[in-house]
């Protein structure tokens, strides 16, 4: 189920709700020392530590996980406005879209955008988080202002999409993946990334309303 | 320059941490990238140079002179 109002998505994240629970103990604590003012006695020191040092850490260091374990669900995504007809698709139980079909996994389901749009390998967290930075910047500062439709056919990804997303599930070495034709006389190219599982004539293209507006638009242009 | 003195200090720091615990929960009730963005930077900035004021006033209190008679 995916969270509804502001309160939802506390009490379904149980970090959020830890982060909360310190947080709300450090404010008891400063609003005291404020409205009381004591005299710096041991015991206050002791208090102040936990008021202004170790609750409010684990505050952050709470909301940091709660914040990343939301920053990975579809519906963060589509808070953006230009994304909607993205996530839309994507959780429409009649579309037989690409990212519709892998929406309705229940391992991944609610995170597909970030599954099949995170980096691999070592970095690939890090790199995933500088390139969503890369979309705030570009959004705050550009698309906020558009309407979805003069925003699609601009939205664009920065690289082609790369098959080792598709073969981090995928992994082209089961019989059933060789049994289909196209799939045995290409196993090299796909690995390659010389021929993409989500082009035209295979699997894609992933979000088709996107390709059409890009190409409407390139219709209109001179 | 000279520092406030500690129970002013202490209470700047208070007050710094409130907001700064305030913007960290706003990325936890409202899900959306800038306000995420904002507990995590501006907040917890907030909240570090809160907890620095408070260890600057215990590192005060440390070097003080022990008063008359201690040991």
């Amino acid at each position: 189920m995916e969270p509804s109002t502001a309160f939802d998505n506390v009490v379904q994240s149980p970090m959020a709700a830890i982060a909360l629970a310190f947080a709300l103990g450090a404010s008891i604590i400063l609003v005291w020392f404020l409205v009381r003012r004591p005299k710096l006695t041991l015991t206050v020191k002791i208090v102040m530590f936990l008021g202004l040092g170790a609750m409010p850490i684990a505050a952050a260091l709470a909301a940091n996980v709660a914040s990343f374990q939301t920053m990975s669900k579809r519906k963060f995504c589509g808070s953006c406005h230009v994304m909607t007809p993205y996530t839309a698709d994507a959780a429409n139980p009649k579309s037989t879209s690409l990212p519709a079909l892998h929406s309705r996994s229940p391992w991944f389901g609610n995170q597909s955008c970030y599954t099949c749009h995170s980096d691999y390998g070592m970095f690939g967290t890090v790199a995933t988080k500088m390139a969503g930075l890369k979309h705030v910047w570009h959004y705050y500062t550009g698309y906020r202002t558009m309407t979805v439709a003069e925003a699609l056919p601009k939205l664009h990804l920065y690289k082609p999409f790369p098959n080792l997303t598709c073969m981090q599930c995928h992994s082209t070495s089961l019989p059933g993946w060789n049994r289909v034709p196209e799939h045995a006389s290409l196993t090299a190219e796909v690995r390659d990334d010389r021929v993409s599982c989500a082009s035209e004539g295979c699997h894609g293209p992933a979000h088709k309303f996107s390709k059409d507006a890009r190409k409407k638009l390139a219709e209109v242009l001179p | 320059m000279k520092l406030p003195r500690n129970e002013t200090l202490l209470r700047v720091a208070a007050i710094a941490a409130l907001v700064a615990l305030v913007l960290m929960c706003w990325g936890l009730f409202d899900p959306r990238a800038l306000p995420i963005i904002v507990s995590l930077s501006v907040g917890q900035g907030i909240g570090t140079l809160s907890f620095l004021l408070f260890l600057v006033v215990m590192l005060r209190d440390l070097k003080r002179k022990p008063p008359d008679g201690g040991a």
